[in-house]
C-alpha cells in the first residue's frame, strides 16, 4: 500500500519534474556557459542587427565597435541572397524592421555610395521601399536600378 | 530527520529551484520603458513625501503609497537601479512562493507531488504572467499578491498579538498602493469566518476600521471618486474596443458594462476564458482560426477547475461539519473569486486577477492532495486508474505552461530590450521631457542598464512552442 501512496503521485507529478528540470538545464547553461542551452551572443554589431538585438548592436558602437565596418556573421543566420560580410547599416535593413535602421543610422552606421546604391535597389526590389530610401544616396531613384540592373539576381 | 521534515526540506528545495529559474529569466529583463522608466522619471526632482502628497489626491485612482518605493529605493540604490529593483522582484516571488508552502503545509510526498502542481497552476495560469513579466520598478500586482497571501498565512497561524499588528500593516500597506489592496482585509475576515483564528478578533476590528478610514478619506474627504467608463480600451466581445465605443454602448448604462466585466473575471478565472474581456475561443470556433495555446489555457484551466469541484463534492460532508486545514483552504478560493472579480469592474485585466489566482492554485493543491489521498486506498482498480491517467495528462498540461512562462519573460525582454534602443524616440511621442539634470541621470542610467545589464536569455528552439505557448502573457 505504501508504495502504492507514493507511486501515484510520483506518475502526476512526473511530467512536472521534467518541465522543472529543462527550465533548471536552460538556466544552468545560460548562466555558466556550459552545456547545450548556452548562450551564443552576437559577436559583432552585424550579428546582434541582424538578430534584431539593436540594444545588443548599441551597446558595441558605445564601446568601441566601428559603425561602417564590415563584420562577417554566421551563415546560420542569413537568408537566400544575403550577403556573409555584412556593414551594421546594411544587416539592420536585412531585418526589414526601419526602427532597427533608424537606430542604426543614429548610432552612426553608414554605406559606401556604390554599396548604399545597391542596397537600396535590392530592398527595393523586395518591396522595402521605406528602408530603401533609408539608405539611398541623395541623387538615387528607384529608375536608376532598372536602367543599371542593380541588385537584381543577388 | 522525521517524515514531515523531510518533505518540508524538499518543498523548500523547489521554491528555491523555481524561484531561482524564473528569477534568472526575470532578470534579463530591463525596466520596461511604459510605468516603468517614465515613472522614475517623474519622481526624479522629488522626495518620496512629495510623492505621496501628490498621489493622494489624484483623479479617479488612491494610490498614495505606489510610487513613494521608487523614490526610496532609487536613493537607497546609488544609482544601481537594476540590481536593487531586480532583487526587489526576484524577492517577492520566493516571499510569494515561500507563503504558499507554509500556508498549504506540505507534510507527505503526495503532499509535495500536489504542491509542485500548485505551483505550476500558480506561475503557469494566465493571471500571474503579468506579474513576473511586466517589469515595472516594483510589481505592486505581485506586491498585492503577497500581502494578501500574507494576511491568510497569519490567520492560519496559532494566534499571537504580533500577527494582528503585521496583518493591519499588510492591508494598510496593499490598501494605500492598489484598488485591489482590499483584498487583504477580505481574506482576513473570510480566514476569521472559516474559524482561523491567527488573526483575533481585535485584529479583524482593527482592519475593517482601516477600511472604512479608507472609504471616507477617499470619497468623502478627497472625493478621489472611481475610474469612469471612458479611461481606456478594453476587451469587448471578439476584439477590443476604444473608450468611445463603449462610451457609445454603455454610456447610458454603465452597469451592464460592469457586469460583463465582473462575469468575465470570475469566467476567466476558471476557464481561461475570456482574455482581457475577449472571448478567443469562443472566436476561435465562430471565425477562426483556433489556436492550440487558446485550446491548451482552457483545457488546463477548467481541468483545474473540474478538479476543484470534484474536492467540494468530495469533501461535502466534512464542509458542513468540522473543517481541516486544507478544507479551509479550499475554501477561501469562492470568496477571493468573487471579490477579486468585483476590482475588475471597469476594465478586465488578467493581472488584476493574480491574487484570486494564487488561491485557484492554493485549492489546486488541496483538490489534488484529496484526490491522491482517495485514489490511494483503491489501488488497481479501472476507475482509480483512470483517474491517474486523467490526473497525469492535466499536469503534463500545465507542465507545458509552465515552461511556456519562462519562454515568455524571456520574450518580453527582448521586446523591452528593443525599446530601450530607440528610447529617444519612444520619450517623444509620450512628451516625456527631459528638462532636469535628474531626469537625464536617471535616463542615462536606465538605459545602459537596458542595454548593457540584460543580455537576452538562452532558450533552445522548439518548433512547436510558437503553437503551444501562450506568447500574449
Amino acid at each position: 500500500m505504501r508504495s502504492w501512496n507514493l507511486l501515484v503521485p510520483l506518475v502526476v507529478g512526473a511530467p512536472l519534474l521534467a518541465a522543472m528540470g529543462f527550465v533548471l538545464a536552460v538556466t544552468l547553461s545560460g548562466g555558466t556557459g556550459i552545456g547545450p542551452f548556452r548562450a551564443d551572443p552576437p559577436r559583432n554589431p552585424s550579428e546582434a542587427l541582424i538578430l534584431g538585438d539593436p540594444a545588443t548592436a548599441i551597446w558595441m558602437f558605445r564601446t568601441g565597435a566601428d559603425p561602417a565596418a564590415v563584420y562577417d556573421v554566421r551563415l546560420e543566420m542569413l537568408a537566400s541572397g544575403m550577403d556573409e560580410h555584412v556593414r551594421p547599416l546594411l544587416a539592420a535593413a536585412y531585418t526589414g524592421d526601419d526602427g532597427i535602421v533608424s537606430v542604426a543610422l543614429r548610432e552612426g552606421a553608414s554605406l559606401p555610395l556604390d554599396e548604399a546604391r545597391t542596397a537600396a535597389c535590392w530592398l527595393a526590389g523586395r518591396g522595402l521601399e521605406t528602408i530603401s530610401g533609408m539608405l539611398a544616396p541623395p541623387e538615387w531613384s528607384p529608375g536608376v536600378c532598372q536602367s543599371a540592373g542593380d541588385g537584381r539576381g543577388k | 530527520m522525521s517524515g514531515a521534515r523531510l518533505w518540508r526540506v524538499l518543498t523548500l528545495l523547489l521554491v528555491v529551484v523555481v524561484t531561482a529559474t524564473l528569477g534568472y529569466f526575470m532578470t534579463r529583463e530591463p525596466i520596461q520603458l511604459t510605468d516603468g522608466a517614465s515613472n522614475m522619471i517623474s519622481v526624479a526632482d522629488v522626495g518620496a513625501w512629495q510623492v505621496f502628497v501628490e498621489e493622494m489626491t489624484n483623479e479617479g485612482f488612491f494610490r498614495p503609497l505606489m510610487w513613494p518605493p521608487y523614490r526610496l529605493v532609487m536613493d537607497w540604490s546609488g544609482g544601481d537601479y537594476f540590481t536593487w529593483f531586480k532583487a526587489i522582484h526576484v524577492g517577492q516571488l520566493l516571499v510569494l512562493l515561500l507563503l504558499l508552502a507554509r500556508w498549504v503545509r506540505v507534510e507527505t510526498g503526495p503532499d509535495l507531488a500536489a504542491f509542485l502542481f500548485g505551483v505550476a497552476v500558480l506561475v503557469g495560469g494566465h493571471t500571474f504572467p503579468g506579474t513576473i513579466r511586466e517589469a515595472f520598478p516594483i510589481n505592486h500586482f505581485l506586491m498585492i499578491a503577497v500581502c494578501t497571501l500574507g494576511a491568510a498565512v497569519l490567520a492560519s497561524e496559532r494566534p499571537r498579538p504580533v500577527n494582528d499588528l503585521l496583518a493591519v500593516l499588510l492591508f494598510t500597506y496593499a490598501a494605500l498602493s492598489l484598488e485591489s489592496g482590499l483584498l487583504v482585509w477580505v481574506a482576513a475576515v473570510w480566514a476569521w469566518c472559516l474559524g482561523w483564528r491567527g488573526v483575533s478578533r481585535w485584529g479583524i476590528l482593527a482592519m475593517t476600521a482601516g477600511v472604512a478610514a479608507y472609504f471616507a478619506v477617499r470619497f468623502l474627504w478627497l472625493q478621489t471618486g472611481t475610474p469612469g467608463l471612458v479611461e481606456r480600451s478594453t476587451g469587448f466581445g471578439f476584439g477590443i474596443a476604444t473608450s468611445d465605443e463603449i462610451q457609445r454602448l454603455f454610456g447610458q448604462r454603465p452597469f451592464l458594462f460592469y457586469a460583463y466585466n465582473i462575469s468575465g473575471a470570475l469566467l476567466t478565472l476558471f476557464f481561461a476564458e475570456p482574455r482581457g474581456g475577449v472571448y478567443l475561443f469562443v472566436r476561435g470556433f465562430v471565425i477562426g482560426p483556433h489556436e492550440p495555446w487558446v485550446l491548451l489555457n482552457v483545457a488546463c484551466a477548467t481541468g483545474v477547475t473540474l478538479l476543484i469541484a470534484t474536492a467540494f463534492w468530495r469533501r461535502r460532508a466534512h464542509l458542513r461539519s468540522g473543517l481541516s486545514h486544507h478544507d479551509r483552504v479550499l475554501l477561501m478560493l469562492p470568496v477571493m473569486a468573487a471579490a477579486n472579480a468585483v476590482f475588475c469592474y471597469t476594465y478586465l485585466k488578467d493581472v488584476v486577477l493574480s491574487v484570486a489566482g494564487v488561491f485557484v492554485a492554493a485549492a489546486a493543491y488541496a483538490a489534488l492532495r484529496d484526490a491522491l489521498g482517495g485514489l490511494a486506498v483503491r489501488a488497481w482498480r479501472p476507475l482509480p486508474m483512470l483517474a491517474v491517467v486523467g490526473l497525469t495528462v492535466l499536469s503534463s498540461a500545465w507542465a507545458v505552461k509552465f515552461v511556456g512562462i519562462h519562454n515568455s519573460v524571456r520574450k518580453e525582454s527582448i521586446s523591452i530590450r528593443r525599446e530601450w534602443a530607440q528610447v529617444d524616440r519612444w520619450l517623444e511621442r509620450q512628451a516625456i521631457v527631459l528638462d532636469t539634470p535628474a531626469k537625464q541621470l536617471v535616463k542615462r542610467r536606465l538605459e545602459a542598464d537596458a542595454l548593457r545589464k540584460a543580455p537576452v536569455a538562452p532558450w533552445p528552439e522548439l518548433p512547436w512552442s510558437r503553437d503551444w505557448f501562450d506568447e500574449t502573457q
